[in-house]
């Protein structure tokens, strides 16, 4: 076995409990604030574009003045998307398929589950460990749990491994659609009434089956999510250590850390340097969209009712075909003939369109739960708020991008090509929900302009509006600090600021997604490397320092041009108000440099 | 173990599962023996009366048996039960499999 993929951080065996006590409260004290926040936000714009556009540079003005009306609208729909937060009643497990069937079979079985694990060029040793604990899932009553690894590597030594496990292996000639078209030939070769889909890193936890199945009780739930979890963060060191022992302060040190900690909570140094705590995302976000069946299926840790599946795809070829044939046959008039052109046609068409039950897309898990939560029948979605899965994050910069860019151009390439606020069948909530998953990968059009601004202040003395004075305060800083109190709430107890510093940090990414998509370039289905490559990836943060450099620059030029005797009036205040939100951006630009930099601390080998 | 019986009428192929379900556990079944013997032909016609429901897998195992048949070919149903003729009017596919009352019809006698 390949022992360098042993954790070096020791895998989180309680699952982090689920907020309940106390919830209502705080979610209504989030809407009152988030409610509030809106109006003040609100009253703040239309004070910049009534009564404080720059005249001097009315182009710029209004540029800024329109990126943080985007920013506002991001903002508005960040809490809605949020607005509420249920959980699902948990349900018995289930104890033979008739349980979870609209129709009963006649003659009843026990529930035959198969666990679908994709590989195509990950380690044996890793698949190795997902294969194990996919072996060790409990249930209460019989189950019939296969376990398959598909490999679309078609490695004999990956044969070898599955042959070892006594799991099923399977492999086909072709690599068509990636990981949709490996888990297609999967579905094809395999029976179960449910299916769970593991990445080649996705070790699931005993009870992932006990949890979920329940939920199948309810015949129209397709697909119930689970929360993933990595288990390689790295955890960081204690603010009061980290003044001790690295910052070399004693005893005065850690007495500081301990009084920092007493107020803000507990703070780590250095933490998850790269931002792939994935809670914020799922026990937010997920969580939030449950109540109006728009949770969404994340590729991994999620388990699929078979026939939803099938069905979803049916529809869909059956709607291609139909589109493919529609034109020809209406100028048919006579009804005979058209049915027989059209079943013609039809044969045709098919032959042409594939068959999906997950669609050919690099963002296919999200395109396929779009798909059928619009399909004619109603597929409900479940978020299961406990984590039953945990996974490998991403090793390094590299591979962190690689991934993030492959989500901001699948959901990106949905919006532009097949933007799911046409469908009609979607509920206005689902489309709300969509509708924020999509616009935020939007931001760069707004982050660009907001980061540069200070630096147009800085070198040529321009602002965007008319002065920095009471005013200006006295309309953005009650906005600012009620939507910050907002999120605040609305998130309590899931750490959030790495998330933000790395979503303003995206810009560059997400601007070259945004372009690669216009572009009509054809997306890439890379695989996120597992491993951590040994260079380090500067050229993915050349923008980020140019900017950083031209902050630092900025400060100093303007500064001391500010203690000229001549100095404008207010160009004090104006300075201040530039040097504040400077300093955010690079608060939220440095630790990306860092995680390109520093690479990322070796795994241990456990021998 | 899927039975299925297999009969030659009026130039078509027919072929009549002698199950009373059709679904994924006898999908893959279904695909592999009747694939080699609708290569080539021109109507291929599948008869349901022993069959009272379908699902989606069995449903995707008859396109892929249309799709290994010729360019402009058919692949007819008989004696559908009114559950497969609701899956296939709800996934939209009753255009691309049409489906007949009788055996006769459907090989054009």
């Amino acid at each position: 076995m390949d022992a360098s993929y042993v954790p070096r951080i020791e895998p989180e065996t309680a699952a982090p409990g689920v907020r309940a006590r106390g919830d209502a409260v705080r979610n209504f004290a989030f809407q009152v604030l988030a409610v509030l926040a809106t109006v003040l936000g609100g009253w703040y714009l239309a004070w910049r574009w009534i009564a404080s556009l720059n005249p001097d540079a009315l182009g710029f003005a209004v540029v800024i003045a329109a990126a943080e009306t985007l920013a506002y609208l991001g903002a508005v729909l960040f809490f809605l998307s949020i607005w509420r937060a249920e959980d699902p009643p948990a349900q018995p497990a289930p104890r033979t398929v008739n349980e979870l069937r609209d129709e009963p079979l006649p003659h009843d079985r026990p529930i035959k589950v198969d666990v679908m694990i994709t590989t195509y060029d990950e380690p044996v040793g890793l698949v190795r460990l997902s294969v194990r604990d996919a072996k060790q899932l409990t249930y209460p009553f019989p189950l019939t749990v296969r376990v398959y690894v598909l490999d679309d590597g078609r490695r004999p030594e990956m044969r070898r491994m599955a042959g070892e496990e006594g799991v099923g292996y399977l492999s086909r000639a072709t690599n068509e659609g990636y990981k949709a078209g490996n888990l297609r030939n999967g579905l094809e070769h395999s029976d179960g009434d449910l299916v769970v889909i593991c990445d080649a890193d996705t070790r699931p936890l005993p009870a992932l089956l006990e949890e979920t199945l329940g939920y199948f009780r309810d015949p129209s739930v397709a697909w119930v999510q689970t929360p993933q979890s990595f288990y390689d963060l790295d955890p960081g060191v204690r603010l009061p250590d980290w003044l001790a022992r690295r910052a070399r302060l004693g005893r005065a040190g850690r007495a500081v850390g301990r009084a920092i900690e007493a107020a803000f909570g507990p703070i780590a140094v250095g933490a998850d340097r790269l931002g792939s705590d994935p809670r914020a995302f799922y026990h937010v976000v997920q969580r939030c969209r449950n109540w109006c069946n728009a949770a969404f299926c994340c590729g991994a840790g999620s388990v699929h009712r078979r026939e939803a599946v099938m069905e979803g795809a049916l529809t869909e070829f059956g709607a291609a075909v139909e589109a493919a044939v529609r034109p020809i046959t209406e100028r048919v008039p006579d009804r005979a003939r058209r049915a027989t052109l059209a079943t013609a046609l039809a044969s045709q068409a098919a032959r042409r369109i594939e068959l999906t039950p997950y669609e050919f897309h690099v963002s296919e898990d999200i395109y396929t739960s779009i798909r059928l939560h619009a399909a004619p029948r109603p597929w409900r979605s479940v978020y299961h708020p406990r984590v039953l899965t945990r996974m490998l994050s991403p090793q390094d910069l590299l591979a962190w991008s690689i991934q993030r860019f492959k989500y901001a151009s699948g959901t990106l390439d949905i919006a532009l090509h097949d933007n799911p606020l046409r469908l009609r069948r979607l509920t206005a909530w689902q489309k709300v929900m969509y509708g924020a998953t999509m616009y935020a990968y939007l931001a760069p059009l707004w982050v660009l302009p907001l980061m540069l601004a200070p630096l147009a202040f800085f070198f040529a003395g321009v602002t965007p509006v008319r002065a920095y004075d009471g005013e200006f305060a006295v309309r953005i800083v009650p906005f600012l600090l009620t939507s910050r109190l907002a999120v605040m709430v609305g998130t309590w107890g899931v750490p959030t600021w790495r998330g933000e510093q790395y979503h303003l940090a995206s810009f560059w990414l997400n601007l070259r997604a945004l372009v690669h998509v216009v572009a009509r370039r054809p997306l890439r289905f890379p695989v996120t490397p597992k491993i951590a490559s040994a260079r380090r990836p500067l050229g993915l943060v050349v923008p980020h320092l140019v900017l950083l450099g031209a902050i630092a620059a900025g400060l100093v030029y303007r500064g001391v041009l500010l203690t000229r005797p001549l100095a404008a009036p207010g160009e004090a205040t104006a300075y201040a108000a530039n040097l504040f939100w400077s300093l955010h951006n690079a608060a939220c630009l440095a630790p990306f440099v860092m995680a390109a930099l520093v690479p990322r601390r070796q795994k241990e080998v456990v021998a | 173990m899927l039975h299925l019986r297999f009969a030659h009428r009026n130039g078509s192929l027919v072929v009549t599962p002698l199950a009373p379900r059709l679904d994924a556990e006898c999908a893959l079944e279904l695909r592999a023996r009747v694939a080699d013997q609708v290569r080539g032909r021109r109507r291929v016609v599948v008869s349901l009366e022993h069959v009272a429901a379908m699902d989606g897998s069995a449903i995707a195992a008859l396109i892929s048996l249309l799709k290994a048949m010729d360019a402009g070919a058919e692949l007819r149903l008989v004696h559908a039960s009114p559950s497969v003729r609701a899956l296939l009017e709800r996934t939209r596919l009753d255009e691309l499999f049409p489906q007949f009352d009788d055996l006769a019809a459907a090989v054009g006698e």
